[in-house]
């Protein structure tokens, strides 16, 4: 089987024609796998099926498929640190990741504190705004 | 934690009462209309956008006999979004007879907030 790469783009419809259950909002918030069979894997399934895919990984996606009466433990660490990598990607300055996750936030402050102390502290004014990147305003402009 | 649920999802609003609006149909939809108008510029990859959706759906429900909600997807419509000096997303413009009365970058995306952002600037 071979990976199609596609672009989520713009269009909803366009997203939705592929299969009925794509939506554009979730498409952006994490990865997708669309299955021969039409079923969606997300998030570090996804991941581990882009693995299954690939000749030079093809070793390490066996590894998520080893079960334990009936649990998959590296299956289960993938998950969760796909899931850890999404909510921290705030810190590492993706503006239009959005507000980060709850547990994120006291990290998120303590840098901002710590980088105040060396005078690097960054404002920003309006707390649910992203934006846009120099091209993009060149662009709109 | 990234969750997919039918309730969580933007996309779970399967009735759209936003109407996109694009390059070629903003004059006559938006510039043309009548009334109160709000117009979300956005991008579908803008997280505060997405924490908006649901609510700003719930608002336009909310308003759809006084008011018509559009949006413009900026990463379509760059053209429009210069226009309007949008300089990020989520960014409201509300129009009356055509006139921008009012703008809001970045609004919290609260029922009550979004409600007053896009109702308060037709107030007499």
């Amino acid at each position: 089987m071979s990976l199609i790469e596609r672009p989520i783009g713009d269009d909803p419809d366009a997203l939705r024609a592929l299969n009925p259950a794509l939506d554009i909002w979730d498409a952006y918030a994490t990865i997708h796998v669309l299955m021969p069979d039409g079923s969606i894997k997300l998030g570090g399934e996804a991941v581990a099926e882009v693995f299954r895919t690939l000749d030079k990984t093809k070793w390490l996606a066996r590894c998520f498929a080893i079960s334990v009466f009936g649990f998959r433990p590296f299956q289960l660490v993938l998950n969760v640190a796909y899931a850890i990598l999404a909510d921290v990607r705030p810190l590492f300055g993706c503006e239009s990741c959005g507000t980060p996750s709850l547990w994120v936030r006291p990290i998120r402050w303590s840098i901002k504190k710590t980088k105040a102390l060396f005078g690097k502290s960054h404002h920003n004014p309006v707390p649910h705004f992203s934006p846009l990147s120099a091209k993009a305003r060149d662009v709109a402009a | 934690m990234i969750s997919r649920t039918e309730e969580g999802s933007p996309g779970a609003h399967r009735r759209d009462a936003l109407q996109t609006v694009t390059g070629s149909t903003f004059a006559s939809l938006v510039l043309a209309g009548e009334g109160p108008i709000a117009v979300e510029f956005m991008s579908y990859g803008c997280a505060h956008c997405r924490a908006l959706e649901p609510i700003l759906q719930q608002v336009a429900t909310r308003v759809a006999a006084q008011e018509r909600l559009f949006r413009v997807n900026i990463a379509v419509e760059d053209g429009l979004a210069g226009s309007y000096g949008i300089k990020g997303t989520p960014t409201l413009i509300m129009f009356l007879n055509g006139q921008e009365v009012g703008r809001v970058d970045g609004p919290r995306p609260t029922f009550e907030s979004l409600l007053a952002a896009v109702t308060q600037p037709f107030e007499p």
